[in-house]
């Protein structure tokens, strides 16, 4: 009688244990950041249409969207057969120089100026504050601009969040904001877009 | 009754002082420790991240990023190779560029390493939340031997403006070769930051050529000194830098420049962006700091299981006070409340009383932290996030008084009138 009320007693104990322990184990596993399924290199966030009321406010948008009309990102290619050519094929740098200028010059999309826009992507952190974001630059896909070739300046977005954000490099997040576009008058500097968010939300990824 | 049933525990735990003492302090100890370890860990991880601010991108000589980062911003080990001046003043000129500061290391000051520097450094470095440098005292160098000392070095040695330092070749503390024919004098100190800059010396790139002038290969030339006077007179423009700080013009423009310099044909050059590069130095630290809380977290088990025993053992002590509680009249559920309530009231009395024992160590040892590990210890009674811990603990404590509660409950009336054998 005794022994099978010890027991008992210790069961409790050690499930209380554990279930005040999983906070402790929270604790120890947390890295500010939410647990982020792992992404491959180079991939895209899906869109997402979600009809929650309160983003009604803000319209989709995706990052095709953020390239002006009849823009060709790989004008410098035409009429260069790729598949016939070696990497050190003089003409195959050459072309490779040429997009790469044309990226960063990349033109912008007038037309989304002053939008309140919703939009997935990968932060780069850009200004900290302990485990807070203040800044960050926001990506389409993920590990660019650390490991691949940068992507063309109407695909960056300069985020200022109204409230720091909780994150590392490379999380996916949801962006809501104003989108400006940045016209540029001098020599330095390119053009580019910037979003105030008003709200930056843990990207989920869609089942 | 109830209160009868009150006034009985008290003068029946006032009997066992000593016991509920030690488990008071026990769950105390691990509480503060657990909590403790939290606060340091938040606040070194904070010290961390303000290391540097407002810079947009670090350049040094093509290598590890997270080996740039540690000593061009936390001066820690060194670089392992160098960047010309002629790449460092293309890199100046790109119309992408704002500013670009120069920094040049590898000497050091009793320990403390030197950075040679231009005046813009002063201007343009931010830490924190974009706070720029500060001097408490005197003012950037304008002289070729002029220093200007961080809050730490300061404070370290008792300097104060107008002092003769002498720096030293390398990096360490003992045996090192000394720039004893080139002394230099403090110009100007600066503010306490909580970063690296407090443990820094800088002086002018032009001085650091100047010290070296009479060197070659590492060690000075047998025979040969030039003195300081001398020393001007000779072409001082540096011939290399270890690494630069970058501004730009637009930041959302970093990844071409960062691209742009990855790329370059005529040296093999490396940029990194702070903020990403900080989240990889944070990400291999992760692992030593999820293990520390996993051993606070141990602590805490530890001494609960101890709180536990310490009741269990008290509950033999208590049969006959227990026995005779049950004969006036209290039932099986009171003895239960009984133990249950005692417990719970230790553990948060440990709680409380680890907070305020934390809350005295950093106010005690807070300067010391700072000085030593330059870790800026906030003192603070109570953060938000730390509630669930605080909670956790309390909760487990809680749970386990229910063993000796429930112990107790199931004894039998006659357990402790009857005689023992």
């Amino acid at each position: 009688m005794k022994i099978r009320a010890s027991i008992a007693a210790i069961l409790v104990f050690a499930a209380g244990l554990w279930w005040f322990g999983r906070d402790l184990h929270q604790l120890a596993t947390a890295d500010g950041a939410g647990e982020s399924p792992a992404y491959r290199l180079g991939e895209q966030l899906a869109p997402v249409p979600t009809a929650a009321p309160a983003q009604a406010a803000y319209r989709q948008v995706s990052w095709d969207d953020l390239l002006p009309p009849g823009w060709d990102p790989a004008a410098a290619f035409k009429g260069l057969d790729l598949s016939a050519l070696r990497d050190s094929d003089q003409r195959a740098v050459d072309a490779l120089a040429q997009v790469q200028a044309l990226w960063n010059n990349a033109p912008i999309n007038e037309k989304l100026n002053k939008t309140r826009v919703r939009i997935p992507g990968f932060l780069v952190p850009i200004e900290r504050r302990g485990m807070l974001i203040d800044e960050f630059l926001l990506v389409p896909y993920f590990g660019a601009c650390i490991h691949t070739p940068p992507p063309p300046a109407n695909q960056i977005i300069h985020v200022r969040p109204a409230q720091p954000v909780q994150g590392l490099a490379m999380d996916a997040v949801w962006v809501s904001g104003e989108l400006e576009t940045r016209r540029v008058d001098t020599a330095v500097g390119l053009a580019g877009y910037r979003i105030k968010a008003d709200m930056v939300e843990p990207y989920k990824r869609p089942q | 009754m109830n209160r009868f049933i009150c006034m009985l525990a008290l003068r029946s735990a006032w009997n066992r002082r000593l016991t509920l003492g030690m488990t008071l302090l026990s769950v105390a100890l691990s509480a503060a420790l657990l909590v403790g370890i939290e606060r340091l860990r938040a606040d070194a991880r904070e010290s961390f991240a303000e290391a540097v601010s407002g810079t947009d991108l670090i350049v040094g000589a093509r290598a590890s990023p997270v080996e740039l980062m540690l000593y061009a911003v936390f001066r820690i080990g060194a670089a392992t190779n160098n960047i010309g001046w002629q790449s460092f003043q293309a890199l100046a000129r790109d119309p992408a560029v704002t500013w670009a500061v120069p920094l040049s290391l590898g000497d050091s000051h009793r320990g403390f390493a030197v950075l040679g520097t231009t005046g813009m450094y002063f201007e343009r470095f931010r830490h924190g939340n974009g706070r720029a440098l500060r001097f408490t005292d005197g003012k950037p160098f304008e002289q070729l031997f002029d220093a200007v000392i961080g809050a730490e070095v300061a404070a370290a040695a008792g300097y104060r403006l107008g002092q003769r330092i002498t720096l030293s070749h390398g990096s360490g503390t003992e045996g090192l070769t000394e720039h004893a024919d080139k002394p230099f004098v403090v110009a100007g100190i600066l503010a306490r930051t909580g970063t690296a800059v407090d443990r820094t010396v800088h002086v002018s790139l032009e001085a650091i050529e100047a010290i070296h002038l009479d060197w070659r290969g590492g060690a000075p030339i047998p025979g040969v000194s030039i003195p300081p006077e001398f020393a001007r007179k000779f072409d001082l423009q540096p011939k290399s830098i270890t690494a630069a700080f970058i501004g730009l013009h637009n930041r959302a423009e970093v990844f071409a420049l960062q691209r742009r310099i990855n790329t370059m044909r005529d040296e093999a050059l490396m940029a990194v962006m702070p903020g990403v590069a900080l989240d990889e130095l944070w990400q291999i630290i992760g692992t030593a700091e999820r293990s520390l809380t996993a051993v606070s977290a141990l602590v805490a088990v530890v001494s609960l299981i101890g709180l536990v025993a310490v009741v269990l053992a008290g509950l033999n002590e208590r049969r006959r006070e227990l026995a005779i509680l049950r004969s006036i009249g209290a039932g099986p559920r009171d003895i239960f409340m009984l133990l249950t309530l005692e417990g719970l009231l230790i553990t948060l009395g440990g709680v409380l009383l680890g907070l305020g024992f934390l809350t005295a160590g950093s106010a005690m040892f807070g300067d010391a932290a700072l000085a030593r590990y330059g870790i800026d210890l906030r003192p603070r009674l109570l953060a938000m996030d730390e509630l669930p811990v605080l909670a956790s603990i309390v909760g487990a404590g809680f749970c386990a008084s229910l063993v000796p509660g429930y112990r107790a409950y199931r004894m039998a009336l006659a357990d402790g009138l009857a005689p023992r054998l």
